[in-house]
């Protein structure tokens, strides 16, 4: 197998968040939200797309998520959607998340304006 | 519709795990129809099964996420090796006091002689005592950690350390009665430095007696079955 598909430097707890703000918007099943993942990032998030469905599960367990087992286009998926509580995580983890990029943001400026300066 | 050979081999990989049989099926179910939608989609079967990703990190990821619903799987050091000596501790302490209560409240003090004779009632509370301290109740600690080890998705080896610890445990005492002085004596080995490091000796020591026998095996024997039966059986931690 290739290891094209998967992408252990996915930063911790960032798929967490994407997968929170997307199923936030609407109710969708592991496939669904492979390709919304995909389509949102504009295909920069790559991954082995089975590993959404670990994923999904730690967070039902955590009750961030609900699942639903429904019929769609003639099979029968498990939908999940956000709970209170995901609302409330993703909230959390996207004010968090932000402060995180701001940070690292102010340090790769500093970090290229020394060299600009020296220059 | 046929799975293909990727979600078989992910869904036999946390069988063999000892991943509940319901948690298994979901997976299977919800890969196969990962699956069945990439190739709805014009991907081709090889292409499909690479965009699932690779068989042994996916299994592994389903197990670790599992294995993190419980104390148990996120902890099994501080489980299985901190945690069933303290539980068969608790178990004795909490036994002895209840047994210590019954027998001088309701049977009048029972475990005590006064006639220079083992009564059939004194004969028979201790050696109810010591079948519920030395078999008992190591046994009922096995169990229960056994089935942990398999509920939260963790190896044998785990249930293995379990059932060792309480086989140790219950051999370790020795009952014997003496009846001329109406005494009855629990030992252990010597534990000095000269005794400890011949395991003949420990061998014999679990050996000695039939008495022996019947301590220590029932914690592996009940334990081995619990790990088994506990596969098969639906969990709380279950989707």
């Amino acid at each position: 197998m290739s290891k094209k598909r998967t992408n252990p430097d996915f930063v911790n707890g960032v798929p967490e968040l994407v997968v929170l703000d997307l199923l936030a918007k609407r109710p969708m099943y592991g496939y669904e939200l492979v390709q919304a993942i995909r389509e949102a990032s504009g295909g920069t998030l790559e991954f082995g797309e089975g590993c959404v469905y670990p994923l999904l599960h730690k967070l039902e367990e955590r009750g961030q998520l609900a699942s639903r087992r429904m019929e769609i286009g003639g099979r029968s998926r498990v939908v999940y959607r956000v709970t209170v509580g995901g609302r409330k995580r993703f909230a959390e983890a996207a004010a968090r998340w932000r402060e995180v990029v701001e940070g690292v943001q102010q340090v790769l400026g500093g970090s290229t304006s020394v060299p600009s300066r020296a220059g | 519709m046929s799975h293909p050979e990727l979600v078989e081999n992910v869904a036999a990989g946390l069988s063999r795990r000892g991943l509940p049989s319901e948690y298994v099926e979901r997976v299977q179910t919800e890969l196969a129809d990962h699956y069945a939608d990439l190739v709805e989609d014009s991907v081709d079967a090889a292409e499909a099964a690479e965009r699932l990703g690779d068989e042994r990190r996916l299994t592994k990821r389903f197990v670790r996420e599992y294995q993190r619903r419980s104390f148990a799987g996120r902890f099994p050091l501080v489980t299985f090796l901190l945690g069933t000596p303290a539980a068969l501790i608790l178990s004795w302490v909490v036994v002895m006091l209840t047994v210590q209560v019954v027998v001088e409240n309701f049977l009048g003090g029972a475990g005590t002689t006064v006639d220079g004779h083992l009564s059939w009632l004194e004969w028979a509370t201790l050696r109810i005592q010591v079948g519920i301290f030395l078999i008992v109740l190591p046994s009922l600690v096995a169990v229960w950690f056994t089935r942990q080890a398999r509920r939260s998705g963790l190896g044998w080896q785990w249930a293995a350390l379990t059932c060792v610890l309480m086989a140790f445990a219950a051999g370790f005492f020795q009952l014997r009665i003496d009846y001329d002085h109406c005494m009855a004596f629990i030992s252990t080995p010597q534990l000095d430095s000269s005794w400890l490091p011949m395991p003949v000796e420990w061998l014999k020591h679990y050996l000695t007696t039939p008495a022996q026998l019947v301590q220590w095996l029932p914690p592996v024997l009940l334990g081995a079955l619990a790990f088994r039966q506990a596969r098969e059986q639906p969990t709380a931690a279950t989707c």
